[in-house]
């Protein structure tokens, strides 16, 4: 679905990522796990061309990505972004048809635009909210409106930048939930950064651990969050339970 | 039950309460110009009967009054009318680019680089068209200047800070033409330049830049939605398959173009791109599809209302732009406490 390879970039003499091999699965979900400045997002940004590499390539369903136009791009991959500042008071339904720009061809949504954007409202529960200005509506509602954006563009991959950040624990169980289904019902493929090994261990199939740019570690969840490799990562010693069969870390 | 939805079973198109209220309100707006631009053409020293408009626009109104129609009246009401257009609905533009509600289109320094260039203009020559020509072209220079200057780092926050230097740098420029021009004949010429006035235009000026305004108006229009995804921030307007760069680029040269006609048309008007434009948020919201064409139409009435104004009012006309900001001022005050 994507492949990685060689990906270099950086800011004038920082490297923030240092040659990069990754290959994502079709309908898998990818946790990317590191510390702050780990080049997480770097990698998620340069996934929708919001950022060029320095160097290596990056194939997008075996295309080069800088073959795809912007507008095509956003066909394939969407993306939730972290923090969204919400400065017009568009009204929840607007902003989740504007998810549909890619497709529109005029300033006009057809019919079938609209049908999307108010079953997808209806899919993740806030249809209550689509009259309501995005202004007004609280951290948890806001991230599922940019999620319910992300789905109206119909891509098959979705990339999420900390989708947990900032929220409450509801509200971050109910995101995590929102990312397994779109897996398991939708077949989409998702590449989603975290901060939690925890959050990584309950939603993704496998697990991408960085470190300064560098990979420490790709595969299962089980063999990269090992006590070393956090210990490596993170600096700190965790321990691994397991109860009913679903394991947990924390710190020592 | 399903209140928004603009869809039934048969397929039909039911428009959306927001919809409705924006063309309700479109109706609206033409109303009120082709009244306002009936008033305007009747008032004045020279007063023309509403049968007499009638009979103009037949075709069949001969002498005086047909020449103080065609040559007096009616290019100034359609100067005014677009040239207020043109300014609120690139206010609009600018205030949605730079995410800022305090912009208009004078922001990158066209104004200050069209009077520099209608001064000199004075200056040198008498001939109006040469005045109109030298502020076109230095309105221009000034936006090249701009974009060049904040090449260097290439945010929303440099090209606003660029186009203040440049604009102040064309504004000392232009105290150095006042500093140096003859006080009796040619310095009072460039005070009332700069105050902006409408009555210079002629109808070859109509003739000449009507259409090109009407269709970079009715172009520009179109942009609504784009803007709209633009607003979310350059990252979310690519992840939503646009490219920011060259749209902005685009609406850039486009509104410059705009502008320096308008500004070397009518001179400095000040206000309308700022006060148009929320006026229309308050009544139909924030959707800029809706907020450009109307923010066209109601500028271009409120402008052709001041101007009207300002020549029938008082004993002599007074420079449109200092009622602009009289009359927007206060107006300014009180949108921005109802605003909710």
């Amino acid at each position: 679905m994507i492949k990685i390879s060689g990906l270099k970039f950086g800011y004038f003499d920082t490297e923030v990522l240092k040659g990069l091999d990754i290959e994502v699965r079709e309908g898998e979900i990818l946790a990317l796990l590191g510390p702050n400045g780990s080049g997480k997002t770097t990698l998620l940004k340069l996934l929708s061309k919001i950022l060029e590499p320095r160097g290596g390539t990056i194939l997008i369903m075996g295309k080069d990505i800088k073959q795809y136009s912007y507008n095509e791009l956003a066909k394939t991959v969407s993306m939730v972004p972290q923090i969204h500042r919400a400065t017009q008071p568009y009204t929840v339904f607007d902003v989740v048809l504007m998810g549909r720009n890619p497709q529109m061809g005029s300033m006009f949504p057809k019919e079938s635009d609209i049908k999307i954007a108010l079953s997808i409202l209806e899919e993740l529960g806030i249809a209550y909210l689509k009259d309501r200005p995005y202004t007004d509506i609280s951290g948890g509602e806001l991230r599922l409106v940019l999620i319910a954006r992300a789905l109206a563009q119909e891509s098959k991959i979705m990339l999420f930048d900390e989708p947990t950040a900032f929220l409450d624990f509801k509200n971050a169980s109910l995101v995590l939930q929102k990312i397994s289904e779109l897996k398991e019902k939708k077949g989409k493929t998702i590449v989603v950064t975290l901060h939690d090994p925890n959050e990584a261990l309950q939603v993704s199939d496998r697990i991408l651990l960085m470190k300064k740019g560098e990979i420490v570690a790709i595969g299962t969840p089980d063999n990269v969050l090992s006590q070393e490799n956090l210990k490596y990562v993170y600096g700190i010693d965790v321990e691994k339970v397991s109860v009913n069969g679903k394991t947990f870390i924390y710190a020592k | 039950m399903e209140k928004h939805s603009s869809t039934q079973n048969s397929g039909d198109y039911i428009k959306t309460p927001k919809e409705k209220r924006f063309l309700s309100v479109l109706v609206l707006a033409i109303a009120i110009n082709i009244i306002f631009a009936v008033i305007s053409i009747c008032v004045g020293r020279f007063s023309i009967s509403l049968q007499n408009i009638f009979l103009f626009f037949l075709g069949r109104l001969k002498g005086v009054e047909q020449s103080v129609i065609l040559d007096v009246r009616l290019p100034r009401v359609i100067g005014a009318l677009l040239i207020g257009a043109t300014l609120s609905q690139t206010g609009a533009i600018y205030q949605g680019i730079f995410n800022n509600p305090l912009v208009s289109s004078y922001i990158l320094g066209v104004s200050s680089g069209a009077g520099f260039g209608a001064a000199l203009g004075i200056l040198i020559s008498s001939n109006m068209a040469v005045v109109e020509a030298l502020a076109f072209a230095f309105g221009i220079l000034a936006v090249l200047l701009t974009l060049s200057a904040s090449r260097i780092k290439n945010d929303s926050i440099t090209l606003v800070l660029a186009g203040f230097v440049i604009g102040s740098l064309f504004q000392s420029f232009t105290s150095f033409l006042k500093y140096v021009a003859d006080p009796f004949s040619k310095l009072p010429q460039i005070v009332f330049w700069l105050m902006g006035s409408l009555t210079q235009i002629s109808l070859k000026d109509v003739y000449i830049f009507a259409p090109i305004l009407l269709l970079f108006l009715i172009v520009v229009s179109f942009f609504g939605w784009k803007l709209n995804i633009l607003s979310f921030g350059d990252e979310e307007a690519i992840s939503l398959g646009e490219n920011p760069k060259a749209l902005k680029r685009t609406i850039i040269v486009i509104t410059t173009l705009q502008t320096a006609i308008v500004v070397s048309l009518g001179g400095v008007i000040g206000w309308v791109g700022l006060i148009v434009p929320h006026l229309v948020r308050f009544v139909v919201g924030y959707d800029n599809r809706y907020v450009l064409p109307l923010s066209a139409l109601f500028g271009g009435a409120f402008l052709l209302l001041i101007d009207t104004i300002s020549r029938t009012v008082f004993p002599s006309e007074i420079p449109i732009g200092i009622l602009t900001a009289i009359v927007g001022a206060p107006f300014f005050i009180v949108l921005i406490r109802k605003k909710p």
